[in-house]
């Protein structure tokens, strides 16, 4: 059986395993970071993608609001190209309590965030689109955080400093010796093949799972699990995010990101056993639609692209299993010392917001039980892609795809925007992708499939939700899978991203969703016939029939 | 304006039906608002391909008979059996006069059609351009089969339909390979291929010399090869002209195969059959869209279009060939399916959670492609249960089929259209010469 040593295994591929293999590798230490399935899978790609300022749990919570306006600050320093600077409002609306919104401006003095109170006119000016009735508005520095991208970026500074990311890589076990955890056993989904890693620290940052892999060394880490489902509009219909000013609750944040706007969210308890299998119910969506409304009334009339929903990791502190203690804040907890169980630290809890610091906190645990004294780097340390670029764009490639691809990649474009035809040929018209991007992503960023290539840069996310680019950025997969020697099984990939689309769209399907899907169905069914594609996905060709593509350059 | 018949879309079914009302010398307008569903069809005519328990048929008719068993409801048990054979080899003569013949098999059966995606499809009236599979029986000799793009051409992937034709049983003993070609740049206008989609590719290549450059590269490129398989992109208007002559000058059997939209051989049906409208003297009103109707004593009284809204068009006899939720003939609101225009009955009251199938595709229909309006026995809308007297209601707006999954989108247009023409025109006639008694 395969093995590999190394001091620090990371198991989860979210944003707090990406930051922790991240912030090892800056400090030298060597590590691997094992997922089963792609990286910002889980809850961190299942959220709203908002960059608190900390306003929201000003009242209730003031030391995540001090945590969040913090990591706020750092996170558009070091990860520019993964924030938007968009400001938010909280609205005041004829059925909130006006008189709250003094609390709150007191509460987020008193957290260090910055406050501007703004006249119903003064607020519409800067968000044309906010519901006109409510009675004024608070300014705060709320932003959006693209959750695909930062832990991409994690991973791939990580990389670059000499960590290893094993995504597609499930932990089946603990090793387990003389009552110390010495690594992981796991199983490689694509290949089936057994691997063992062996290392000096296992970090169990794997989230809402990670009562999973507690339970491999006979802990129990009590696990809460909350749904939240959320929509996504077609269009970017605010331009600040928008929260409404008060208590929170259901469905009270709008934000904008990317090409498109988000509503959530809802929160509702689902039992463990179902956190694999959750999915948006049909009345969560008339909550998200008529609460949406209140804030911007557009939303009503607004195309709705797809509805998805994450998982909470609220963790029960001190092995409480009533869920009456449930943290919302950071949980760490060093085997070691709480369970003699040396080699094994837990994180759980926080938020997509906190990431860093969890990661760092986490980090320097580690490090006391590796006996190192390195210290944290990565709050000043800037993200692959946060830097200026230091090349000028070739001329002849388009404003719209110059744009997209810097907003993106940063400076980190400058790897894949080349003057050649087909590098700069457009794959996914919704999102301006170019060939040249998709393959620097299954290149550079470990992409091996079609779903892990909209992560990395949004295929298939637009209006026409991968109708046009499927089947072009499959063949754009195939070839360079093939290039480097890699197998992949092209028919089954398509199966499941098609499949993967389909998902997000069902719970919304009517209007032009229903539209669009009515045009994916007769094109892909009726002109392709792709419900032959499962059978595909099982037949498994003989390679000695497979012969190599000829391309014909020569001239006649 | 005052026509015999208007037609409101102008798809494979509305020109069907407006062309049979003009042959029959009625004055007939088709209010079109753009493309139909024909720029994204495969260009052949697909009649019954799967039975209701998704079992391939080989025999079209043979499952009709007993789909009009099982489903009375389907839009075919509007047409019967005998009517549908009439529609077909009506259109079949009609093609013939457009220049662009369309053949079944001389055994009548269903032919597998070989898709861009390297899968099967079973469909029944081809154009020249396509070498199909046979669904029974014995496959013609082929060893060696070469698919073939346009270098950077991004609506047709090469490998993905060779790979996927390998995992075929049928294609088991058969090598195939995928080749690209590049063309000089002087050839395409040095324009950049990978920009272009398939409407674009082919006005490049539309010309004599593209062609024979094109004939000595595949020669040289594919060698020795039982079948060619080309995306659609040689020519919108003479495709089936200039993939004989590519034939012709590389000795090669070249098929082509539908690409993504736009598909060419679906545009060039459209647009033949839109001229020989044009030629028969009907009105095509094009780019504009039907807003909404008069409805007085069960008669549609006067139509108003959207470009148009000053003056009503007033038929005799109208007919909805407005389409399904793609092309706007049915609308889903968050909580109810409606038919768009005239607000007509329709088939379903179901909760949205029923609409659709958990997967995609996996072979079983989903629920919303079979919702439609209702109409009496003659094809006639109904609205707030009562038949509304002139209304005729064609092709995939109505209700109770599966075009998708059943294969049967192409001939309900041409029979449900041919049929509604027929009747109109029986009815104008008698019309007529009860107006001569008195």
């Amino acid at each position: 059986m395969k093995t590999i040593e190394t001091d620090v295994v990371v198991i989860g591929g979210g944003a707090t395993g990406a930051g922790i293999l991240r912030d090892c590798a800056l400090r030298g230490i060597k590590a691997i970071l094992v997922e089963r399935d792609d990286i910002a899978n889980g809850t961190t790609g299942r959220n709203h993608g908002l960059l608190h300022s900390g306003a929201r749990y000003a009242v209730t919570d003031s030391h995540s609001a001090k945590e969040c306006i913090k990591e706020n600050r750092i996170l558009k320093n070091i990860a520019s190209h993964c924030v938007e600077k968009t400001d938010g409002l909280f609205l005041t609306l004829p059925e909130d309590d006006y008189s709250f919104q003094q609390t709150f401006i007191q509460a987020c003095a008193e957290a260090g965030i910055e406050t501007e109170n703004l006249t119903r006119n003064q607020a519409l000016k800067l968000e044309p689109n906010a519901n006109p009735e409510m009675l004024g508005a608070v300014r705060v520095p709320d932003g959006t955080l693209d959750p695909f991208r930062l832990t991409s970026a994690n991973i791939l500074d990580a990389v670059e400093h000499g960590a290893k990311l094993m995504n597609y890589t499930r932990v089946t076990s603990l090793v387990i010796e003389q009552g110390e955890v010495r690594g992981v056993n796991c199983l490689d989904m694509k290949t089936g093949q057994p691997v063992t890693l062996r290392s000096r620290q296992v970090v169990n940052a794997a989230g809402i799972w990670g009562q999973q892999i507690a339970e491999y060394a006979d802990l129990s880490i009590k696990m809460f699990p909350a749904k939240g489902s959320l929509l996504i509009m077609d269009y970017r219909i605010n331009s600040m995010v928008l929260n409404r000013c008060r208590k929170p609750a259901d469905a009270d944040i709008l934000v904008p990101g990317d090409t498109i706007s988000l509503i959530g969210t809802t929160s509702r308890k689902v039992p463990y056993e179902d956190i694999d299998n959750i999915k948006v119910d049909s009345d969560e969506i008339d909550i998200l639609i008529r609460e949406g409304e209140k804030l911007a009334p557009i939303l009503g009339q607004s195309r709705v692209l797809r509805a998805y929903c994450g998982v909470r990791p609220l963790i029960s502190v001190d092995g409480d299993e009533s869920g009456r203690n449930i943290s919302r804040g950071i949980v760490i907890r060093n085997h070691a010392e709480t369970d003699s169980l040396p080699g094994l630290v837990t994180v759980a809890g926080g938020k997509l917001m906190t990431y860093r610091l969890m990661a760092e906190m986490t980090t320097d645990v580690v490090s006391k039980n590796l006996e190192l004294k390195t210290c944290c780097t990565t709050a000043e340390t800037k993200l692959p892609g946060a830097s200026p670029s230091k090349k000028t764009a070739a001329t002849s490639i388009s404003v719209p795809i110059n744009a997209s691809a810097r907003y993106r990649h940063g400076e980190r474009a400058d790897q894949f925007l080349k003057d050649d035809a087909l590098s700069k040929a457009v794959i996914c018209e919704c999102e301006m992708i170019t060939r040249g991007e998709i393959e620097y992503a299954i290149e550079q960023l470990n992409a091996h499939s079609l779903v892990d290539l909209r992560r990395r840069t949004r295929l298939g996310m637009g209006p026409c939700q991968g109708e046009v680019c499927a089947c072009r950025a499959a063949d754009v997969l195939q070839t360079t899978l093939k290039k480097q020697g890699r197998e992949t099984n092209i028919a089954e990939d398509l199966n499941e991203f098609l499949q993967s689309r389909w998902k997000g769209v069902l719970p919304v399907l009517w209007g032009d969703a229903l539209r669009e899907a009515d045009f994916t169905y007769w094109t892909y069914q009726g002109l392709l016939g792709a419900s032959s594609l499962e059978a595909f996905s099982r037949t498994k060709i003989n390679p000695d029939t497979v012969s190599p593509k000829i391309s014909l350059e020569t001239e006649v | 304006m005052k026509f015999d018949s208007l037609i409101i879309g102008g798809g494979l079914a509305g020109l069907v039906c407006g062309i049979r009302c003009a042959q029959a010398g009625l004055k007939t307008g088709i209010v079109s608002r753009g493309e139909s569903g024909l720029a994204f069809s495969s260009g052949t005519i697909d009649l019954l391909g799967m039975d209701q328990q998704q079992k391939l048929l080989s025999d079209p008719f043979a499952g009709i008979e007993k789909l009009l068993f099982e489903l009375p409801e389907h839009p075919y048990g509007k047409v019967g059996l005998t009517a549908i054979r009439d529609a077909l080899s009506w259109f079949q003569t009609l093609s013939c006069e457009m220049k662009i013949p369309y053949t079944h098999r001389k055994d009548e059966k269903n032919q597998n059609r070989i898709t861009a995606l390297g899968a099967l499809r079973p469909t029944y009236l081809s154009p020249a351009t396509m070498t199909h599979l046979p669904i029974a029986g014995s496959l013609p000799d082929l060893r060696r089969v070469a698919v073939v793009n346009i270098e950077g051409f991004r609506d047709f992937q090469p490998e993905l339909a060779c790979h996927n034709l390998k995992c075929l049983p049928e294609f088991t003993d058969i090598e195939v390979i995928s080749i690209s070609l590049k063309l000089p740049d002087e050839f395409i206008s040095n324009r950049d291929t990978n920009a272009m989609r398939s409407v674009e590719l082919s006005r490049q290549l539309d010309n004599d010399t593209t062609i024979s450059l094109l004939a000595e590269k595949l020669k040289i490129a594919v060698g020795k090869a039982d079948l060619v398989l080309m995306p659609s992109v040689l020519s919108q208007t003479y495709g089936a002209e200039r993939l004989a002559q590519l034939s012709k000058l590389s000795g090669l059997r070249i098929s082509e195969l539908a690409t993504l939209p736009p598909s060419l051989p679906g545009l060039r049906l459209s647009e033949r059959l839109q001229q020989h409208f044009h030629r028969l003297g009907g009105l095509m009103i094009s780019g504009d869209k039907v807003q909404s109707g008069t409805i007085e004593q069960g008669k549609i009284q006067s139509i108003l279009t959207h470009g148009n809204g000053q003056m009503a068009l007033n038929a005799e006899q109208v007919v909805l060939a407005s389409g399904s939720f793609m092309s706007g003939g049915l609308v889903a609101d968050r909580h109810c399916i409606r038919e768009h225009i005239f607000n007509l009955d329709v088939n379903t009251q179901s909760p949205r959670t029923e609409w659709a199938n958990q997967k995609f595709l996996n072979g079983k229909a989903h629920a919303f492609a079979s919702f439609g309006v209702v109409t009496d026995p003659h094809m006639r809308a109904v609205k707030d249960g009562k038949t509304i007297g002139n209304l005729y209601c064609i092709g995939s707006v109505l209700g109770h089929a599966q075009p998708v999954e059943e294969g049967s989108a192409g001939g309900i247009a041409i029979s449900t259209g041919w049929a509604a023409a027929e009747n109109i025109i029986r009815k104008i006639s008698t019309n007529k010469e009860n107006r001569h008694v008195r």
